[in-house]
C-alpha cells in the first residue's frame, strides 16, 4: 500500500491570544498552512520547539481539534466528511500514545476498565473471554505476567508500565497508524530506550505507522524514516536525511544544539566563542526589537507552549 | 557580619578545600509508616573552582541529596537528616539560621531551580527582584550592578529588560534572569537543579554555555543536578552517578564516560550516548526487557 | 468481532465494584479517625435514628393538645409545652423528619439539578455554556425569600414547594462546582484517549469524567444540606412553612410571641437546628479532610 492513510492538506489551526497590550483579541496559528502526508507503515517524525504547533497537528490528525482552514484526509476523505462506518475504521485506525501516561489512564479505573471499555466498545473479544484478551495485549506490551496488571489503578503503577498499558490500548485495535504526542519525555532515559524498542517491535511485527512527535532528536534520529521540522507552526523541512543533510537553516541549528554526550569535545570546546547566538531571546515574542537587530524576522512568533 | 560566620564555626578566609565537603549524608523521609531512604549515605567533595554533576533518574534521590545540602527540605517533620555537611570548615547541619542566611547572602551559595516562575516574583519588575538580591534599594549604583548581573547572565539589553515583569519573558530569559540573582551573592558556590530540562533545545544549549561561562570566569565551583548525561559533558569537570539514594559511580567526568566501572553507570552512558552517534538503529534489548532499572522504590 | 453493543447498556464485571466498596469502607474507617468527621457522624446518626423512630422516642403525640399550655421543663415535658399546650420534645422529634428531609432532599435536588447543568455546560462549553451558566447566575442572584413569599402567596404552602424552593436557592453552587470540575478534567489527556476510542459521549461524562468530579462535590452536599436546614428554618421562622407539618422552623414562628414569656418555646428548636447545622458541617469537615491530598499521607492513605 502506497496510498497515505492521513493526509494534511493547507491546514490551518487559528487561537485566540491575548495581544501584548491585553486588551485586542489576536489570533496566532498554532498551525500555519500544514501539507503533509502520512504513509501506511511508515514511521514518520515530527520535530520542534516548545510552540512550534507540532502537538496541535497531533490534535488535527485525531480530530481532537479541527483545522481553522483546509482539512485532514483519512484515506482520501475529509475527516468531517466521513460516514458512519468509515468514521468507526477511522476511529480504530488511528491511534494515540500521550506524553504523560499518568494522566493517559483514568486515575478511578483499574487497568482492566480502562481498557475494557475500549475492547467492549468496539467488540474486540466476548465478554467471557475479555480478561484473557486483555490479558494477551499486556504481554504483548511487555508486562508479565499480565493478570498482575489488570487490577491494578495507574498510580500503582511505574511511569514505564503506564505508558505500556496506554501503548497496550492502543494496539489492541489494531491500527494502522499511532500518533504519539512526546511519548518519551515523561519518562527516564532507560525507559525511554525501552518503550522506543517497543515501538520499533510493533513496526516490524505489526507493520503498524507511528507519527511520533518529539522535541528529542536523538530519540527520533534512531527510529523515523522521515523527520519533519516544525517551526512556527509551518514544515520547514521534511526527508529522510535531515540529520546528514540538513538544508533549513533552522533544522542544522536544531542539530547543533545538541549535547553531545562527549566530555572530551565539550572540554575541548570551552572558553571558545559560543556556538550560537543568542537566540533564546529571537524565540520570545517580546523582544521584536532584538529579534530585528539579529535580522531576523519576529512575526507570527508563537510563544509558550501549545 | 563576620561575626555570625565566625560564630558558625567558618574560619576560612578563602581558602578552604574542599568548599563542600559531605560525609555519609543520610536523609530517610516517612512517608506514611514506611521509611524511604531517600539518600543513603552518600560522601560528596566539591573543591574551589570545580564543577561537579551528580546524575541519576527519577527517584534516584539526586534532588532530595541537593535539598539536603541546601536545607530546603520541605515537611521537616517526616524527613531525618544524619551525617555531615561541611560548607568552608562549617558544618551546616548545626550552623545557626542567621549564619545560613548569612551564606546565602554572600559569598557563600545560591541556587537555581528548573522552573524558574516558580521562584520569581510576578508581581514585580525583573530589575527590582535582582536588586532586592543585591540587598539594596533601587538605587543609581544597584541599578548599575542590577544591569551588570543580567548582562552577565547572558541578557543582552538588560536595562531594558530590567522593566520587564517575570511573564513578559521567553523561558530562557527567565532562567538567566534566575542566574542573575544568584549571583548577586557572590556566590563561592553555584546549585543548579535541573536548569535546563524545561528549556528548548536552542535555550538550553545557550543557558548551559552561559553557566561554564560564569564558573570560568568567576572560578565559581558548581553543583549540577541534572538526568542528563549530555549536560554533565558539557559542563562537568566531575561526575557523581546515583541509584536508589546511593552513589554508584564517581570520577572525573572523561573516566567515567569512558570507562564507566559500575554496570548501572555504563548502561545509563551507553543509552544516553547511543542516540547520539548518528544512524546506529541499535537494536539493543540491552538486558532491558525489564524495569529494573527505574528505580527500587516502588510506589 | 462479536457484535456492535454499546457498553453503556452492558453489565459490569462484578469484581469492578469490590473497588469502589472496598474504598467507601475505607473512607467511612478514616472518617471515623478524623475528630471533626467522627463527631459529625455520631450527630447524623442522632437524628436519623430520631428521625427513624419518630413514634417510639416522642412520648405524645406532637399534636396533642392535652398538657398545659406553656409549663417550663419537667420530668413530664423534657423541654415544656407551648402556648396551645403540646409537648416541645416530641414536637422537635417528629421536626427531625421534616427538617432532614428538607436537608437531605434539597441537597440532594441541587446535586441533580447542579450536577447535570454543570456537566452539561463544563463538557459541551459554547452557547450550552453561556445559557447555564448565565442562567445559573440569575439564580444564584434572586432573592430566595421573596421568590417564596411570592409563590406561597399564590399557590399556598405545602413541603414541595418548600423542598422545590430550596433546592432553586442553592443548585447554582453545585452547578458552578461541578462545572469547573468538568472543564478541568476535560482537557485530561484520558479524556482525550476516550474520545479516540471511540467511546460515546455519555460514557465520557457519565463513567471517565464524573468519578474524578465527585469528591468536592460530595462535601459540597453535606453543606448544602446545613445550608437547606438553615432557609427551611428561615422560612417556618417568616411563617411560610407548611401549616400541617410539624418543623422546626414553625416551632420558632409559633414562639416569637411568647420568647419573653416562655424561653424554652423558642430555645430548644433553635437548638435543635444549631445542632443538625454543625452536625452536617463537622461531617463535611470531616470529608474534606480524608479527601484533601494533603492530608492523606496522615490518614494512613485513602490513596496513596
Amino acid at each position: 500500500m502506497t496510498a497515505p492513510i492521513l493526509e494534511v492538506r493547507s491546514v490551518v489551526r487559528t487561537y485566540p491570544s491575548r495581544g501584548s497590550s491585553g486588551w485586542r483579541k489576536q489570533y496566532a496559528n498554532a498551525v500555519d498552512g500544514v501539507d503533509l502526508d502520512v504513509n501506511e507503515g511508515e514511521t514518520l517524525a515530527i520535530v520542534g520547539e516548545s510552540g512550534s504547533g507540532k502537538s496541535t497537528l497531533a490534535k488535527l490528525m485525531l480530530r481532537l481539534e479541527q483545522p481553522s482552514q483546509g482539512s485532514v484526509l483519512y484515506r482520501g476523505v475529509s475527516l468531517d466528511k466521513l460516514d458512519r462506518k468509515q468514521w468507526r475504521t477511522y476511529r480504530r485506525d488511528i491511534q494515540a500514545v500521550f506524553q504523560d501516561p499518568s494522566s493517559s489512564l483514568n486515575p478511578r479505573m483499574r487497568v482492566e476498565q480502562s481498557l475494557g471499555y475500549v475492547a467492549r466498545r468496539h467488540g474486540l473479544a466476548e465478554p467471557a473471554r475479555l480478561r484473557a484478551f486483555l490479558a494477551g495485549h499486556l504481554a504483548a506490551v511487555g508486562l508479565d505476567p499480565p493478570e498482575q496488571y489488570l487490577t491494578r489503578y495507574p498510580h500503582q503503577l511505574s511511569g514505564g508500565q503506564q505508558q505500556r498499558i496506554a501503548i497496550a490500548r492502543a494496539i489492541m485495535l489494531e491500527p494502522r497508524l499511532i500518533v504519539a504526542d512526546e511519548p518519551l519525555s515523561s519518562l527516564d532515559i532507560s525507559i525511554q530506550a525501552q518503550i522506543l524498542d517497543l515501538m520499533r517491535e510493533l513496526s516490524r511485527r505489526m507493520n503498524v505507522g507511528f507519527v511520533l512527535i518529539s522535541h528529542d532528536l536523538n530519540a527520533v534520529q534512531s527510529i523515523a524514516g522521515r523527520t519533519a521540522v516544525m517551526q512556527h507552526g509551518r514544515i520547514v523541512e521534511i526527508g529522510r536525511d535531515i540529520f546528514d543533510a540538513p538544508a533549513h537553516p533552522y533544522t542544522r541549528l536544531l542539530l547543533e544544539a545538541r549535547l553531545s554526550a562527549n566530555p572530551r569535545e565539550a572540554r575541548t570546546r570551552q572558553g571558545k566563542p559560543l556556538r550560537t547566538q543568542a537566540r533564546d531571546e529571537l524565540s520570545a515574542g517580546s523582544a521584536n526589537m532584538l529579534a530585528a537587530s539579529h535580522g531576523e524576522s519576529a512575526e507570527a512568533t508563537v510563544t509558550g507552549k501549545t | 557580619m563576620n561575626a555570625m560566620l565566625d560564630d558558625a564555626g567558618i574560619t576560612d578566609r578563602g581558602d578552604c578545600d574542599p568548599l563542600l565537603d559531605v560525609r555519609d549524608l543520610k536523609v530517610h523521609l516517612h512517608v506514611g509508616d514506611a521509611i524511604v531512604r531517600a539518600v543513603d549515605g552518600v560522601d560528596l567533595s566539591v573543591r574551589r573552582g570545580e564543577s561537579i554533576g551528580i546524575v541519576g533518574e527519577s527517584g534516584s534521590g539526586k534532588s532530595t541529596l541537593a535539598r539536603a545540602i541546601l536545607k530546603l527540605l520541605p515537611n521537616v517533620e517526616f524527613a531525618e537528616l544524619q551525617g555531615e555537611v561541611r560548607f568552608r570548615g562549617a558544618d551546616l547541619t548545626r550552623i545557626s539560621d542567621g549564619a545560613l542566611r548569612e551564606l546565602r547572602r554572600r559569598n557563600g551559595f545560591s541556587m537555581v531551580f528548573q522552573d524558574p516562575l516558580g521562584y520569581l516574583n510576578p508581581t514585580k519588575r525583573v530589575g527590582k527582584q535582582v536588586a532586592e538580591a543585591l540587598g539594596g534599594k533601587h538605587d543609581g549604583v544597584v541599578s548599575s550592578r542590577v544591569q551588570q548581573l543580567l548582562a552577565e547572565a547572558g541578557l543582552s539589553d538588560p536595562a531594558e529588560l530590567a522593566r520587564r515583569f517575570p511573564h513578559e519573558l521567553s523561558g530562557g530569559m527567565r532562567q538567566r534572569v534566575m542566574i542573575a540573582i544568584a549571583l548577586a551573592s557572590e556566590p563561592a558556590l553555584l546549585f543548579a537543579d535541573e536548569p535546563t530540562t524545561a528549556l528548548d533545545a536552542t535555550v538550553q544549549l545557550q543557558v548551559l554555555e552561559t553557566l561554564g561561562r560564569l564558573h570560568r570566569d568567576r572560578n565559581m565551583a558548581m553543583v549540577i543536578i541534572t538526568h542528563d548525561l549530555g549536560v554533565v559533558a558539557e559542563l562537568c569537570d566531575r561526575v557523581y552517578v546515583m541509584r536508589a539514594g546511593k552513589v554508584v559511580e564517581n570520577g572525573d567526568t572523561i573516566d567515567v564516560f569512558e570507562n564507566p566501572r559500575h554496570p548501572y553507570a555504563a548502561q545509563l552512558i551507553e543509552l544516553s550516548t547511543r542516540h547520539r552517534r548518528g544512524s546506529t538503529p541499535a537494536e539493543t534489548k540491552a538486558a532491558l526487557s525489564t524495569e529494573a532499572l527505574s528505580s527500587g522504590v516502588a510506589r | 468481532m462479536s457484535g456492535e453493543r454499546a457498553l453503556d447498556q452492558q453489565s459490569f464485571d462484578p469484581r469492578w465494584l469490590a473497588g469502589p466498596w472496598r474504598g467507601f469502607r475505607a473512607a467511612v474507617g478514616n472518617m471515623l479517625g478524623t475528630r471533626h468527621g467522627a463527631a459529625g457522624c455520631a450527630i447524623l446518626l442522632l437524628l436519623v435514628v430520631v428521625a427513624l423512630f419518630a413514634p417510639l422516642i416522642a412520648p405524645y403525640d406532637p399534636l396533642q393538645q392535652a398538657q398545659a399550655s406553656l409549663s417550663p421543663p419537667s420530668w413530664q415535658n423534657l423541654f415544656g409545652t407551648d402556648n396551645t399546650g403540646r409537648d416541645i420534645f416530641s414536637l422537635i422529634v417528629y421536626g427531625t423528619r421534616t427538617s432532614l428531609a428538607i436537608g437531605l432532599g434539597a441537597a440532594f435536588g441541587a446535586l441533580i439539578v447542579g450536577g447535570m447543568v454543570g456537566m452539561l455546560a463544563g463538557y459541551f462549553r459554547g452557547a450550552i455554556e453561556t445559557l447555564l451558566m448565565r442562567l445559573a447566575e440569575l439564580f444564584q442572584t434572586l432573592p430566595v425569600i421573596v421568590v417564596v413569599l411570592f409563590t406561597v402567596a399564590l399557590f399556598g404552602s405545602s413541603f414541595w414547594l418548600l423542598l422545590t424552593a430550596v433546592i432553586l436557592a442553592i443548585w447554582p453552587v453545585e452547578a458552578r462546582l461541578v462545572y469547573g470540575q468538568y472543564i478541568r478534567l476535560r482537557g485530561m489527556d484520558f479524556v482525550a484517549a476516550a474520545k479516540i476510542a471511540d467511546l460515546s459521549t455519555a460514557h465520557i461524562m457519565l463513567r471517565e469524567i464524573l468519578p474524578n468530579a465527585i469528591q468536592p462535590v460530595v462535601v459540597q452536599v453535606a453543606l448544602d444540606a446545613s445550608v437547606a436546614i438553615l432557609i427551611e428554618a428561615g422560612l417556618g421562622f417568616l411563617g411560610l412553612s407548611d401549616p400541617n407539618m410539624v418543623s422546626w422552623g414553625q416551632l420558632l414562628y409559633v414562639a416569637q410571641d411568647y420568647m419573653t414569656l416562655a424561653w424554652w418555646t423558642s430555645f430548644f428548636p433553635g437548638a435543635a437546628i444549631c445542632l443538625a447545622v454543625v452536625g452536617l458541617n463537622l461531617f463535611a469537615d470531616g470529608l474534606n479532610e480524608i479527601i484533601d491530598p494533603r492530608m492523606r499521607g496522615r490518614a494512613g492513605g485513602l490513596q496513596s
